[in-house]
């Protein structure tokens, strides 16, 4: 019983068939060959651009780059977009309830160019402080960086009040949607964002491929941040010039294989629907959490207005770690820590939590059986 | 391990441990004091060290964490005491040695013997090593 698709979701078989058929009879170095099967996977590959592009309401194939994953695809924002146009004095706003991933990248800048990180809060129900956030955002802004949703608390968070917030002061948006873009109608240009970033393997698509699209607005803004073939118009010994975004990114040869990976997998979750996902994951979240208080002693981590998918809890003198060990043993998988969420667990006074998060393929019968090992391992322990 | 030699473990050597944690206060003052952190998952515990005359006198502990990391330091402070603190190098570098290589090593120390033992429990090695990682690192990098 597989209750951790918050760290990464199961593959799906039609995801598995694509790249498996790609590697078997159909593999070749994209972009260079004169050979049939060369001109093939640079076709599937650049195809696959246009698919994702399109799943992400985009007409332009050119808004979308390939990376290894979100983690990639914010550092690239960090390297390549942002750090250029930093001067001390300027300031970086994101939340406190940040994954590591959209978080370190911008500590980094920030103590790197004397540039100021500012942390908007979240109220003791684990929402943002949309005031304070807006007293944040001001013309010396360069980036607001935010997540969709919240690996640790499942917090839905008002993306459209907030970007609305930002493009009123023309600061442009980046937008983590690791949490949000299986089941979630997402791309800059229907969420108005600049940056959106998201990976392959959170949306049952293979390991080591992740998204960035960019705003046609600020394309020309992203420069090359590692060097290497497959990126560059002209190389002289005394300069080189570079191909425009997104070619301008994937020095070096691509994960072709992935690549395909993910568009089957976009096509598996269009075949099921977002909003059908979306239904299923709140029915499941919404029974969660009428069923999790039956425990004694449980406390469910934040009260957030809107959350979907990933709930938070922790047993009384009951380490997450042990809760996991225990759980485990009743074939439960479920996540046990800081959920690389650090700042947030300490802006909550918590240590660790224990965190469960659904996918299509759970049900309510394996959130009776959680309930059930939860009470058993509440009575052994006392 | 089954689920029921698990909740054995636990029921026979972990919790009484847990429950009952040899020395777990926070000292005010203590000769020196070194911090055992997991940064992966927010086990945090002080240890505070009291010398005399270049022995160990006594070790004490505080802080959060599971129930595998706290029975850990727990006997590792106990077994700690009146030692030298080359002597407690060496008990620090052969706790180490023992959970991370493959073939069993026995120490005389029932309950150093029966962490030993654990060295397979999966994804929880770190919480049993979290303490004698902290002290092996503190001692190796002071001059002694
Ligand atoms: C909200 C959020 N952002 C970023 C990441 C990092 O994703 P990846 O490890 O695929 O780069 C995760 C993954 O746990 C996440 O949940």
């Amino acid at each position: 019983m597989y209750l951790d698709n918050a760290a990464t979701t199961q593959r799906a078989q039609s995801v598995v068939n694509a790249q498996s058929h790609f590697d078997l009879y159909e593999n070749a170095n994209i972009h260079r060959g004169i050979y049939d099967l060369s001109n093939q996977a640079t076709q599937k590959f650049e195809n696959a651009r246009t698919e994702i592009a399109r799943f992400l309401g985009s007409g332009n194939a050119n808004t979308v780059a390939f990376t290894q994953g979100t983690t990639a695809s914010i550092n690239i924002v960090a390297q390549s977009f942002l750090a250029p146009r930093l001067q001390a004095g300027d300031n970086i706003v994101t939340t406190i309830m940040e994954h590591h991933a959209n978080f370190i990248p911008w500590q980094m800048l920030a103590q790197k160019y004397q540039v100021e990180l500012r942390l908007v809060p979240i109220d003791k129900n684990g929402d943002l402080e949309l005031v304070q956030l807006s007293n944040f955002l001001d013309k010396e802004t360069k980036l607001l960086a935010i997540s969709h949703i919240s690996n640790t608390l499942g917090t839905i968070h008002p993306l459209d009040e907030i970007i609305e917030l930002a493009k009123r002061k023309d600061i442009p948006v980046l937008v983590d949607a690791a949490q949000s873009a299986c089941h979630f109608e997402i791309g800059v240009d229907p969420l108005n964002c600049d940056f959106l970033t998201f990976s392959g393997h959170k949306m049952f698509g293979p390991f080591g491929i992740g998204i960035l699209q960019v705003s046609e607005k600020y394309i020309a803004d992203m420069m090359p941040y590692n060097y290497g073939g497959g990126i560059i118009k002209d190389v002289k010994v005394e300069e080189t010039s570079f191909r425009n975004f997104p070619h301008n990114l994937d020095a070096g040869t691509p994960n072709v294989s992935s690549v395909i990976g993910l568009a089957a997998a976009l096509k598996f979750i269009s075949g099921i629907g977002k909003s059908a996902m979306r239904s299923h994951l709140n029915k499941l979240t919404l029974y969660a959490l009428d069923q999790l208080p039956q425990v004694p002693g449980i406390e469910i981590i934040g009260n957030p207005k809107k959350r979907i998918g990933i709930i938070s809890f922790n047993l009384k003198n009951i380490h997450p770690h042990d809760i996991a060990s225990f759980l485990n043993k009743d074939d439960i998988a479920l996540r046990a820590g800081m959920h690389c969420t650090q700042p947030l667990l300490n802006a909550m006074g918590l240590q660790a939590t224990a965190r469960v998060s659904f996918s299509i393929y759970n049900n309510e019968e394996e959130i009776n059986k959680l309930v059930v090992s939860l009470k058993e391992l509440m009575r052994f322990w006392s | 391990m089954t689920k029921q030699e698990l909740q054995q473990l636990f029921k026979n050597e972990i919790l009484p441990e847990n429950d009952n944690p040899y020395h777990f206060q926070e000292l005010q003052r203590a000769s020196f004091t070194v911090e055992a952190y997991n940064s992966m998952c927010g086990d945090k515990y002080t240890l505070y060290f009291n010398t005399n005359e270049g022995q160990i006198t006594s070790v004490y502990f505080y802080g959060f964490g599971c129930a595998l990391s706290k029975a850990s330091i727990s006997i590792m402070c106990k077994s700690m005491e009146h030692l030298s603190p080359n002597n407690i190098t060496s008990l620090s570098d052969q706790f180490i040695f023992a959970m991370d290589q493959e073939h069993s090593t026995e120490n005389a120390d029932k309950k150093i013997q029966m962490l030993q033992q654990l060295k397979h429990f999966d994804g929880r090695v770190d919480c049993i090593k979290l303490g004698w990682e902290a002290v092996k690192n503190h001692f190796e990098n002071v001059d002694l």
